[in-house]
């Protein structure tokens, strides 16, 4: 079985995988040069957006200050950015209103992209071959078909991988620019997590294979191009779900004073945390009692009666996942789709090491 | 250098066509001895068919020793049919160019020319002059 | 041409059968072709023919019996090298130029012969520079050709190659394969429903018809081996007394006369009986005109092995 290590090795073997990957690259000249051209049109607009936007914060003195729900902590003050009159809290609002959207419709951009590689590059690779009887064409040279199926699949995973990495590289330095600013915007939600980071970059080689395995399987480029939508998006839905179970979320508990004010747990805790896995109150043993656990409670007092019912304190809880997760998610999820892309190569090889099609 | 020029609907194997029309070069003097005959790959190119028959017509000119194959050279003719009479200036050839024009003189068409030279030929050489030996059509 | 080539068959087979969704398009195959033969597959549609050739190539795998090339079975990919093969709808790289297409063969064939495979696309008066997209489909089977030709094989699989093409270029065309034949030795196997399109090219033939080899051997052969006799028909139809000898493929009635194929057993005679040996036309469009009729095959042509593997 040939690999693409073999090239390495005699000159003659060498020759004729470069004669591969010649003509690999003269049936995607096209899509080359339209994705290098995606690539930078993106990559330059993100370099402007996030330049107009740090420099805007600069101006007006506002790096580093902290928007989370109502209030802002902006250099050891309070601020109130939605009521406020002074220059500050007017800063504030500008750059919610001018750089918020095109930062999350960039984002929503980034994660449609490994559908779109999918659909548009993965599946037509194989199935235009088949469909179109090109594939005896090839078959039928000098060359072994696993050599042939290795050099189609590597040059697009190449170029689709490492235009990604380009994109998802400048758009996580947009975000993290960005992230103080637009506190409400959770981080494990699919815009940020799932364009940035390695995560980001994971996407489009397993999206990729996910479009070629249709293509080889179904035979037929429409089909394969439909199948691989839904499945595509199907993944990021599945990833997104399996998500906030990736690591044991952390519990952070408050106790309400006599006025039934939460004092005891600084704001800063829940500053760049992903929250919402789960609150509700704690029993005097410190075991958790959901909020769904009283949700069908009625009345006026329902509410804090079935609370009482249950033996719930005075003491709040709340699973979320702190700022500090965000690296290791990202590492577990990328793992996750680069296994599923091995899984894939290894199909599509099988495939086409069964002796004739 | 002869060109060979295949009819397949004339009913005679095609490689008994090339011994034909290279006797007839040869007795037209169009070749010679020593001269050589295209070889086999330049025959089929021209004319389609299939190499197989033109060895085998080589190989009958060579049998009835005409021509001989000199290994890597070619196929080279040994041997000519021309006589003195039928070449393309022979006096004869003249006179008879000259009989055709009076023919004409006087009336007669081509068809009339061919029916009185045939009749002349059977009542002289006893027997039809056939176009050649037929034969069948071996090589498909 | 090396003598592994002159040992063993071009190709060779034993119980070969191809068997598809929709049922068997190959069943129980057993010949052989010599190698350097210049060789019609004749059948009409839906015979079997782009199977067997898509056997040969290795594009297919056989569901019984094997198929050797040169000795070696089909599957091998050694054996990739030394055959060529253009498929019925010529498939070709539309948004190609034909000198990509040229590349691509040189890229992807170490014995590639540039030289050879540009005099083909120039005799067809195709431009190089041309897409491959905007060809009339005739260009493109030259483009195929020229791809087939300039890999230097030895042996080429033309399944259906002049089908498209207008006289011309089918003249050319056929005087390129064969001077190639003529340098090289290369076999040559052509498939086509066209009986007269191979007349005077072809030295062995190969019909099919149902998924079976009808008919095989050296052409000169298989026509040397049939009779055309001609005689009064006999009372109340049937097979006239005087054939009962010989094996009647095909036998025609025009009024009182009747006309027959036959193989003969010894000469054939018969009161009134004009016998003639048939045109190679003639024996083919007999067998194809009765289906049933036993087939023939020459002493070259039957397979030298029958162990089969499934």
């Amino acid at each position: 079985m040939s690999s693409i290590g073999i090239r390495l090795r005699g000159p003659v073997t060498r020759l004729r995988a470069r004669g591969l990957l010649w003509l690999v690259a003269r049936q995607h000249r096209t899509a080359l040069w339209a994705g290098l051209a995606v690539v930078v049109a993106i990559a330059a607009y993100i370099v402007w957006q996030r330049a107009e936007m740090v420099g805007y914060m600069r101006a007006h003195d506002i790096q580093g200050c902290s928007d989370w729900n109502w209030k802002a902590v902006c250099h050891g003050k309070e601020i109130d950015p939605e009521k406020g009159t002074n220059s500050t809290a007017e800063a504030f609002r500008h750059l919610t209103a001018t750089y918020r959207a095109p930062l999350l419709d960039t984002g929503r951009l980034l994660i449609a992209l490994p559908v779109l590689i999918g659909v548009f590059i993965g599946a037509p690779l194989f199935a235009r071959e088949l469909e179109t009887g090109t594939y005896q064409l090839v078959w039928t040279q000098s060359v072994g078909r696993t050599r042939w199926l290795i050099a189609k699949l590597t040059l697009p995973l190449v170029a689709v991988t490492a235009g990604t990495a380009v994109l998802a590289a400048l758009y996580t330095w947009w975000w993290r620019a960005a992230q103080g600013q637009f506190q409400d915007i959770a981080w494990g939600t699919p815009v940020p997590f799932d364009a940035t980071g390695p995560a980001a970059v994971a996407l489009a080689p397993l999206s990729f294979l996910l479009g070629a395995a249709a293509g080889l399987l179904l035979r037929r480029t429409l089909p394969a191009m439909v199948v691989t939508l839904g499945t595509t998006a199907g993944v990021q839905y599945g990833l997104n779900a399996l998500r906030p179970h990736l690591l044991t979320p952390r519990t952070v508990v408050a106790e309400a004073d006599a006025s039934g004010e939460f004092t005891t747990t600084p704001v800063q805790v829940y500053v760049n945390a992903w929250r919402g896995m789960g609150n509700g109150y704690m029993t005097r043993t410190g075991e958790k009692i959901p909020l769904e656990r009283c949700s069908s409670a009625v009345g006026e007092h329902g509410w804090d009666r079935c609370f009482a019912r249950l033996g719930a304190t005075k003491r709040w809880y709340e699973e979320l996942h702190p700022a500090s997760h965000y690296w290791p998610m990202q590492w577990i999820q990328s793992g996750i789709c680069l296994g599923a892309a091995v899984a894939l190569a290894a199909l599509c090889l099988w495939w086409s090491g069964r002796r004739r099609a | 250098m002869v060109e060979y020029r295949i009819d397949r609907r004339s009913g005679i194997a095609t490689y008994l066509q090339i011994v034909q029309q290279t006797k007839q070069a040869l007795r037209l003097g169009l070749l010679e001895p020593g001269d050589r005959l295209p070889t086999a790959k330049e025959v089929v190119a021209a004319t389609a068919i299939n190499p197989n028959t033109v060895l085998k017509a080589y190989r009958e000119l060579e049998r009835e020793g005409l021509v001989e194959p000199r290994p890597g050279l070619g196929t080279f003719v040994r041997r000519s049919l021309a006589r003195p009479g039928a070449a393309a200036d022979s006096p004869l050839r003249a006179e008879l160019a000259d009989w055709t024009d009076r023919a004409r003189a006087a009336g007669l068409d081509r068809e009339d020319l061919t029916a009185l030279v045939a009749s002349v030929l059977e009542e002289r050489f006893g027997e039809t002059a056939a176009p050649g030996e037929r034969g069948h059509e071996e090589n498909g | 041409m090396t003598d592994e080539i002159d040992a063993s068959g071009a190709l060779e087979a034993a119980g070969l059968g191809k068997k598809y969704r929709r049922g068997w398009a190959l069943t129980d195959a057993a010949f052989r072709l010599p190698a350097g033969r210049i060789c019609a597959l004749v059948g009409p549609n839906g015979s079997g023919k782009s199977t067997l050739l898509s056997l040969a190539a290795g594009l297919l795998a056989p569901t019984t019996g094997t198929l050797r090339v040169f000795g070696r079975s089909a599957a091998d990919p050694g054996i990739r090298e030394r055959i060529a093969f253009v498929a019925q709808d010529k498939p070709l790289y539309p948004r190609f130029s034909v000198a990509d297409t040229l590349r691509l063969g040189r890229e992807l064939n170490p014995s590639w012969d540039q030289r050879a495979a540009e005099r083909v696309v120039a005799e067809a008066d195709v431009p190089l520079s041309a897409r491959v997209g905007s060809l009339s489909g005739g260009q493109r089977t030259c483009v195929a050709l020229a791809l087939a030709l300039g890999k230097r094989a030895d042996l080429l699989l033309l399944d259906e190659p002049m089908a498209d093409q207008d006289p011309l270029r089918r003249h050319r065309m056929m005087g390129v394969l064969m001077a190639e034949a003529a340098e090289r030795g290369t076999g040559v196997v052509i498939s086509t429903h066209v009986v007269a399109e191979l007349d005077g090219v072809c030295d062995y033939l190969l019909l099919m018809g149902g998924g079976r080899i009808r008919l095989a051997g050296e052409a000169d052969a298989l026509q040397s081996a049939h009779r055309l006799v001609t005689g009064p028909s006999a009372t109340g139809g049937g097979t006239p007394d005087a054939l009962a000898r010989h094996t009647v493929v095909e036998t025609r009635t025009t009024g009182r006369q009747l006309t027959a194929l036959i193989r003969p057993d010894g000469t054939p005679d018969g009161d009134g009986w004009i016998v003639t040996e048939p045109s190679l036309e003639d024996v083919l469009l007999g067998y194809l005109r009765a289906p049933d009729a036993p087939p023939l095959f020459t002493a070259e042509a039957r397979t030298t092995f029958t162990e089969v593997e499934a």
